[in-house]
């Protein structure tokens, strides 16, 4: 998984996850309302705002996040994962320690370890 | 199977074959019935009968969302879709479609062949391999 330190509330505005998004470099923002995980908002859930001004200030992270996201613990095991994520048709799952987000497992981690798996196989 | 001959497979044996595939003047509604009576999340753009890009279902949404004033029957799927998708051979092998995915940040790739779209390998494809990979892992460790 990706770790993740950073979420963003339900309120919030778009701008406010735009600054987020871009100071940490990051591709993926569990959202919290109060202090349970409401939804999960993608850096390209915002690429409708380029050319449009004064939307971001406006539009709230809850009218674009996916809500109910797909969560999992750090020990779920990596294949039932995969195959939840391909069988429910979902790019990430949030990975939630104790009611504590910890991180976001995303199709661009899969390909990590899906690259990793097949050249230690192809040196075998 | 050993494992080390997987890699070497070509993309085409892990493919989803035969996609649906929608004209670049087609409208974003037409589009989105296509991606719900199908169960896909992304459709190979076609201009005249070449494969010009490729929209998802996220692609239309980011470009309503943008022109919230104007109506999906009138936006051209052209507008909505990444132009210069990735194109790969259907002999390809799947770990170097894979490496070039991971090095550039690619979600999807569209595969020809004699200048047909014959498949398309996605992050859902992607997902299907990766379990299947570590089922096999668990079953046979000492492979």
């Amino acid at each position: 998984m990706t770790e993740t330190p950073f979420t963003v509330g339900a309120s919030q505005t778009l701008a406010t996850a735009q600054q987020i998004f871009a100071r940490h470099r990051i591709r993926h923002l569990p959202v919290l309302s109060g202090n349970q995980l409401v939804g999960l908002l993608s850096s390209r859930d915002l690429g409708f705002l380029d050319g449009v001004t004064g939307l971001a200030g406006v539009m709230k992270v809850a009218e674009v996040m996916t809500p109910e996201p797909y969560t999992v613990e750090p020990r779920a095991a990596l294949d039932a994962v995969a195959r939840e994520m391909s069988r429910r048709k979902i790019g990430s799952a949030v990975v939630v320690d104790h009611g504590r987000v910890v991180g976001v497992f995303t199709t661009v981690d899969a390909l990590r370890v899906l690259s990793g798996l097949l050249a230690e196989e192809a040196e075998a | 199977m050993t494992a080390a001959s997987r890699s070497e497979r070509p993309i085409a044996a892990f493919m989803t074959p035969s996609p649906p595939t929608i004209d670049c003047g087609c409208s974003i509604a037409e589009a989105r019935e296509v991606i719900a009576a199908e169960g896909v999340r992304h459709l190979p753009v076609l201009d005249r009968g070449a494969l010009v890009g490729v929209a998802s279902a996220c692609d239309l949404d980011r470009l309503q969302l943008g022109k919230p004033n104007v109506e999906p029957e009138v936006l051209a799927v052209a507008e909505a879709m990444k132009p210069q998708p990735f194109i790969v051979d259907p002999a390809m092998p799947v770990s170097r479609v894979i490496a070039r995915m991971v090095d550039e940040g690619l979600n999807v790739a569209v595969v020809v062949d004699q200048a047909h779209v014959v498949g398309v390998f996605n992050s859902r494809d992607a997902l299907r391999l990766l379990s299947e990979l570590l089922d096999d892992e668990t079953s046979n460790p000492l492979n």
